[in-house]
């Protein structure tokens, strides 16, 4: 569900302006503008990674796609405006400043405003008391990395998630969607947010520093806690949690799905479901220890049942016994799925498409998602305020 | 921080989602009351607790719960006894938010849905985290972040070419989903500031991680397509996980544009294939990825994972050492940005944890503002000071178990028995690489390295 703008917002009097600069700071970005705040885009004129990152339309040609139609940038920038302006002119900077420093936020990443002829930390905070500048970068601005470049495969590597990911006898695997990209979003938008507040009881944050490394590197499961309390290195064991079984991705009739159970529960459960009530007190169903170690034997014992039920009978049986299996929706299941239908999350875009609703539910001041995106360039600096002598 | 400082928030969560929601909001300086019983105490209090040793309070003993609960005061409350539930009650009137992921219907079935907690205090903010949210068919259903990285449609793009679908080994997920959580708590407090009115922050975990789909989705509805596992390949990029000298050592790459090829080309020694018509534009790349893929493994092969991806980050290539926990643990890059804070586990000694709020304000950092609490520790004192219970009051509510609860479930000599992780067998079977004699050493520098650098700038904790 989306809201109508006549409804109240978190954020009605606050204004963004947002230097493109890829999909992390798009998202903080399209964060603050469902929560209400006006979000104005300084975008280089031939279009930024968001705008080239297509999906296109078939039938575009490859080399020069129409900027305003791609997948990610309708989703990133809806509800955005949009500016045009080639940073490295003087003129151009100029009414980029003049932008800036009519915004509660700048959000960016501190390379491209390094672009800016503006300075420093200290020279920004200078020259714009009224702004927060929000930096969303790979490493920080700090460290010896600060320089160096990463996307979400590189920012897995280095967060422990891709070690302890993948077969034991093979190469690991990174994720099938840029989750560091995302995670540092929704950090930025956080950190935003603190600054917000912060600003509402007289202390207005300059800088905010925000490394997607550290955001993503804050995720580790159980693989540093182990290390710090038992000198343990866990590594890849089919994506499993360490001695936990099954937790795992299994085959049944028709696909997969995935076979999670509440522990306390195991022994009974796990035996009625497959009909196999004298197995409760094996050791492979009431010794979590030894499931892990022998699991062949377990998948031997539970296999025949799987592989004669469809997901949907597992997922019944699940329900009834409040077990946690969980289906494994592609994208198409994802658009049909009744129960984000019931919920409301898919919204009906401008061309009558199902678009993603908002990620979350607030609902005093409910999130404005799936609006339309701007084409490249439409609003100009004398709609958003220029001044004369700026203009 | 001042918009914080003198908030309050009751804490019912368990495991990792919730507590992270908690966590944040204590280090940036609100007062979290974790209430548990030792009938239902959070789990993962004995989640890999240290030494692997199950003897004493060993549910004192555990670095992921200590993490996920720095610097938070805990009470005990049963909240299935009617004395309880009024106890609480009369708490909420003391709070400002109630966070929570039970699986939706338990604070109903409790009597403490949103509607009870806003008799009591009008102005409540409530947040409740939970796997497909509160209402629709899929609510009542169970989750955890094993379950929910398939569930969100993540699972189906990630594997191995052929081999079906997979997740990976470490449930980020919970984490995401806690973010998602804790933005949206202080957007209702932002909210309630100017306009004195509370509410109910609902996530859903499956919904907080579809915008990661966002391309894929849109590709579906323009071209009919949909993705399969190719691990980890993308189209329009040049990018595996090489192999490299050592044990088990990966080197990431991942090329992703016209220059960054160029430049790798150059580092790897194969400036012919600029040349080469099999990889003139990314899509022949990606067609003739194997060819690149051999070359690559056999540059990578002659080196360490380290040296690997410096030599063609310097050359601005993307690319980094597959790092293993006790490899994050010891990054020298989070070092340098104080990434980890040394913090007491209680009866074991100082461990480092991570910064859950990680940015840097006017160059400042926020750490965790103390350990976290024992079982119960802070029930006297916090029913004192919130309610105004005097001795009396207090003892009669111990002793009739309402506010006292040994957590009989883990002390059992069958507990004991059955917690510690059976290393050696998994040491065999290669879920766990080594285990290193010497780890509470290298622990024990790092935590002094730590302290002398908050002394140095002149930091208590």
């Amino acid at each position: 569900m989306t809201a109508p703008d006549s409804a109240p917002s978190v954020l009605p009097d606050v204004r963004v302006v947002e230097l493109a600069s890829g999909v992390a700071v798009a998202y903080a970005a399209q964060l603050l503008g469902q929560l209400g705040a006006e979000v104005i885009r300084i975008e280089p004129p031939e279009g930024d990674t968001v705008r080239l990152a297509g999906p296109f339309p078939e039938g575009q040609p490859d080399g020069s796609p129409d900027l305003d139609s791609g997948g990610l940038h309708r989703y990133l920038n809806g509800g955005k405006r949009s500016v045009a302006l080639d940073l490295a002119s003087e003129d151009d900077a100029a009414l980029a400043a003049g932008l800036i420093a009519r915004g509660d936020l700048l959000v960016g990443d501190w390379r491209e405003a390094g672009l800016l002829p503006f300075g420093d930390q200290d020279a920004m905070r200078e020259r714009f008391p009224e702004t927060t500048c929000v930096s969303i970068s790979d490493f920080g601005m700090t460290g010896p990395r600060a320089g160096w470049t990463a996307d979400s495969m590189i920012h897995e590597a280095l967060s422990g998630i891709t070690y302890v990911s993948g077969a034991p006898d093979r190469e690991p695997i990174a994720l099938g969607v840029d989750v560091a990209d995302y995670f540092a979003g929704l950090m930025g938008w956080i950190a935003s947010l603190v600054a917000l507040a912060q600003a509402s009881v007289g202390e207005r944050p300059g800088f905010i520093d925000v490394s997607a490394h550290e955001v993503i590197g804050s995720s580790d499961d159980h693989s540093l806690s182990l290390y710090v309390g038992t000198g343990a290195l866990r590594r890849r064991f089919y994506s499993r949690v360490l001695g936990g079984y099954p937790s795992d991705i299994m085959p049944c009739k028709d696909g997969h799905f995935s076979f999670v159970t509440p522990q306390s529960a195991f022994p009974a459960v796990v035996a009625e479901l497959i009909g196999r009530p004298d197995l409760v007190d094996d050791p492979l169903f009431n010794d979590r220890r030894e499931r892990a170690v022998r699991w062949r034997d377990f998948d031997a014992l539970v296999g025949p049942y799987l592989r004669a039920h469809t997901r949907e009978e597992l997922l019944r049986r699940s329900d009834e016994l409040h077990l946690a299996f969980a289906m494994l929706p592609s994208v198409a299941d994802l658009l049909a799925d009744e129960h984000l239908h019931e919920r409301g999350f898919w919204i009906e875009g401008p061309d009558g498409e199902d678009v993603i609703g908002p990620p979350l539910q607030l609902p005093a001041a409910p999130l404005r998602a799936g609006r339309p995106a701007p084409t490249l360039g439409s609003s100009s600096v004398e709609d958003l305020g220029a001044t004369d002598e700026e203009a | 921080m001042r918009f914080f400082e003198g908030l309050r928030a009751l804490d019912l969560t368990h495991v990792w989602i919730g507590p992270l929601v908690t966590r944040v909001l204590s280090d940036l300086g609100a007062d979290i009351i974790k209430v548990e019983h030792g009938s239902h105490p959070d789990n993962t209090r004995i989640a890999f607790f240290a030494n692997n040793d199950s003897s004493g309070e060993y549910w004192h003993h555990s670095v992921y719960f200590t993490k996920r609960n720095a610097g938070k005061r805990a009470i005990q409350v049963n909240l299935q006894e009617p004395e309880g539930k009024e106890l609480f009650l009369r708490l909420v009137r003391e709070a400002d938010m109630v966070v929570e992921n039970f699986t939706p219907g338990v604070m109903e079935r409790l009597g403490l849905g949103y509607e009870a907690l806003r008799e009591h205090n009008p102005a409540i903010i409530m947040c409740s985290l939970s796997g497909y949210g509160q209402t629709g068919p899929h609510s009542h259903r169970p989750a955890y972040g094993m379950s929910m990285e398939p569930a969100s449609g993540i699972a189906t793009l990630t594997g191995y070419r052929g081999g079906g679908p997979m997740k990976t080994g470490q449930t980020w997920i919970d984490h995401y989903g806690g973010y998602q959580g804790t933005g949206g708590v202080i957007a209702a407090l932002i909210h309630r500031a100017r306009s004195g009115e509370g509410q109910h922050v609902e996530v859903s975990m499956q919904e907080a991680a579809i915008p990661m789909l966002a391309a894929h989705i849109s590709e579906y509805q323009q071209r009919g397509r949909l993705h399969e596992p190719d691990n980890p390949r993308r189209e329009g990029k040049v990018r595996g996980y090489y192999e490299c000298e050592g044990v088990d050592a990966w080197v990431a790459v991942s090329v992703r544009d016209e220059a960054e090829w160029i430049a790798c080309c150059h580092a790897v020694g194969h400036p012919e294939w600029l040349e080469d018509p099999r990889f003139a534009t990314a899509a022949d790349r990606y067609e003739h990825h194997d060819a690149l893929d051999e070359g690559l493994a056999e540059w990578a092969a002659r080196r360490t994972k380290f040296e690997a991806a410096r030599l063609l980050q310097e050359a601005g290539v993307p690319a980094a050492p597959v790092l293993a926990g006790d490899e994050v643990l010891a990054d020298e890059q989070l070092e340098a940005r104080e990434f980890f804070d040394p913090l007491e586990l209680v009866d074991i000694g100082d461990v480092p944890i991570e910064r859950y709020f990680s940015p840097r304000i006017d160059g400042r950092g926020v750490p965790a503002r103390g350990r976290a609490p024992k079982l119960g520790e802070h029930t006297d004192e916090v029913l004192r000071e919130l309610l105004g219970l005097g001795d009396a009051e207090l003892a009669g509510l111990a002793e009739r178990g309402v506010t006292r609860g040994e957590p009989e479930a883990l002390m059992s000599p069958a507990a004991r028995e059955g917690s510690p992780l059976p290393f050696e067998q998994l040491l065999e079977q290669r879920s766990i690489l080594r285990i290193d004699e010497d780890f509470r050493e290298v622990i024990d520098a790092q935590v002094a390295r730590l302290r002398e650098r908050d002394t140095r700038a002149g930091r208590e904790r």
